[in-house]
């Protein structure tokens, strides 16, 4: 019994540790909108030590956090930087700041104006935070270690072209971005030079380009992310060893829109992911051993788009289901293997019951070939006459690439 | 019938155009590294001998791109976006004046703008540290 209560008092001590990390024993300071402004109490305030802002709108800005101390926000507390300024600075290693909303910022072409901006620092935290109509909304420059959790970053400025990203990291390493819904802004997630980090359970919808853009960023992951209805989906490019699993495409249409634009990458993964309901699934230029494996590839005008620049790449055991054409190239040459995966368009025979097509299956269709050269071709899809010239191709193939076939497709749908 | 024929003269007239063609900001895609084009200022456009227009989102990607396609690059008009008024009218690219600086943050880090003349140029150069560059500085 005694045993038991000690360790309750254990766990209640480690619970105040963890929810209280920055806090430690400094000192408390309070700041309401009467009193005296942000800045000052930091300027007052001590490493270790800890601001509470109350609720109330506060027409501050460009506050420039330089200690080691804990910001926290009450629901409501705003603070308002009058589409001219920026909101927080901060330029201290393991600040950590919580609940805060900062809203309109300015919109230069000059400085990228953001909501939070960290510069040169390492294991900062933004929690549950809100920024709203930004033109960048958190910012991370030369930064490293931090941590990006449960923020809201909504910007209603769609429309305008000059706009900045959601959560924009430039030449940062080992971040965390988890967790926060990103809406309405240029790029929802923008990686830029970022090494070694995870970007997790976000949901990025109805941004102007891209729900993610990555660029020149190696070693880095995404998974369990929601991509949906943004302007052209998703694009990674310029980077090696990225690692994409678990994640959702969807609704991206457009006449340059894809769920997953790949450019210039080498040695990644694609592992589990939906792509559902975009005009191109996947659309790959330039790309080195990427494997694409146990994908769902629903309902896309074009599943796959691989352009003869690629090589070495595997597609194993992903389903394909309802797309208007399985696979496009540009090329007749074929470095890219196909095995095992699952296409509902397979008419073939499985004669000795091993649930795997006992003919290849040939997904690249004699008009998918045509309109990759002629895209105005794309008028008489599904005419009769293009559907006799796919049944002709089919029996003697002259247009399509022979070798890009897949030897054993499987005859029921891969349990994903 | 008569109007048959002019319907064909005028679609024949349309196919030969050879004019700078507007960009379609969020929506065209950049002939060489297939991103949308968003931003205004490092917008820019080549159109070749025969008036086939390619659209780009940064100088460096139109560089790139002459680079690998000299063929079709020959005696093309080149047009960039003029970085201190992006809503007006693009610049002929040869007659430019640029400055090159990281600060830029250009689309796909090219980091060129593009001004009319040198004194249009001269502030932007002075804020950035760079110097005042011609289509022949350029790489």
């Amino acid at each position: 019994m005694k045993v038991q209560r000690l360790r309750s008092t254990q766990i209640l001590l480690l619970t105040i540790l963890f929810l209280f990390p920055a806090t430690g024993f400094g000192k408390l300071f309070k700041v309401s909108s009467g009193s005296i402004s942000i800045q000052s109490a930091i300027n007052v305030a001590h490493d270790g030590d800890t601001l509470f802002i109350t609720a109330g709108k506060y027409l501050q800005h460009d506050i420039v956090v330089n200690k080691r101390i804990t910001i926290l926000g009450e629901p409501n507390a705003i603070i308002d930087a009058v589409s001219k300024y920026q909101g927080f600075l901060i330029q201290h290693d393991s600040v950590f700041i919580q609940g805060i909303q900062v809203s309109n910022t300015g919109r230069t072409a000059v400085t990228d104006m953001a909501g939070i901006k960290v510069i040169n620092a390492k294991g900062v935290r933004i929690f549950n935070c809100k920024l709203i109509n930004n033109s960048f909304g958190i910012y991370l420059q030369n930064s490293t270690a931090c941590t990006v959790s449960n923020n809201l970053v909504q910007s209603t400025i769609a429309n305008e072209i000059n706009g900045g990203n959601g959560i924009h990291a430039w030449k940062s390493g080992n971040l965390l971005i988890n967790n926060n819904v990103v809406s309405g802004h240029r790029d929802g997630i923008y990686f830029e030079f970022v090494t070694d980090s995870k970007i997790l359970s976000n949901r990025s919808e109805h941004n102007l380009r891209y729900g993610l853009h990555f660029m020149f960023s190696n070693n880095d992951a995404y998974s369990k992310n929601v991509f949906q209805d943004n302007g052209a989906g998703v694009a990674v490019m310029y980077s090696n060893h990225v690692l994409m699993t678990d994640n959702i495409f969807t609704h991206n249409w457009g006449e340059a829109a894809y769920g997953l634009l790949l450019k210039d990458i080498t040695d990644s993964k694609i592992l589990h992911n939906r792509f559902i309901k975009n005009t191109v699934a996947i659309y790959m230029e330039g790309t080195t051993r990427v494997d694409v494996k146990r994908n769902l590839i629903e309902d896309n005008g074009w599943a796959l788009r691989v352009q003869a620049s690629c090589s070495g790449s595997n597609f194993n055991e992903n389903n394909f289901l309802g797309n208007s054409f399985d696979v496009a190239t540009n090329g007749t040459l074929m470095l890219n293997y196909f095995d095992r995966n699952f296409w509902d368009k397979y008419d073939g025979y499985d004669l000795n019951k091993d649930n795997i097509g006992d003919v290849p299956y040939y997904p690249v269709s004699m008009y998918s070939v045509v309109t990759e050269k002629i895209p105005p071709a794309m008028i008489l899809y599904h005419s009769v006459f293009t559907n006799v010239l796919d049944e002709v191709e089919k029996v003697l193939p002259t247009l399509t690439p022979d070798k890009l076939k897949d030897d054993h497709p499987a005859m029921r749908k891969i349990a994903l | 019938m008569r109007y048959i024929a002019l319907l064909i003269a005028a679609i024949y007239l349309m196919g030969c155009k050879s004019e700078f063609e507007p960009i379609t900001y969020g929506k065209d895609p950049c002939e060489h590294c297939k991103m949308t084009i968003v931003d205004k200022r490092f917008a820019c456009e080549l159109l070749t001998e025969k008036g086939k227009p390619y659209k780009f989102d940064d100088l460096g990607c139109l560089l790139q791109w002459l680079k690998q396609n000299s063929n079709a690059g020959k005696n093309a008009r080149l047009f960039i976006a003029n970085y201190a008024a992006p809503d007006d009218k693009f610049l002929d690219a040869y007659q430019a004046k640029y400055i090159h600086s990281e600060t830029l943050h250009t689309p796909m880090n090219g980091n060129y703008a593009a001004f009319e003349s040198n004194a249009a140029a001269q502030d932007v150069a002075a804020q950035l540290q760079s110097n005042i560059l011609t289509w022949n500085d350029l790489k």
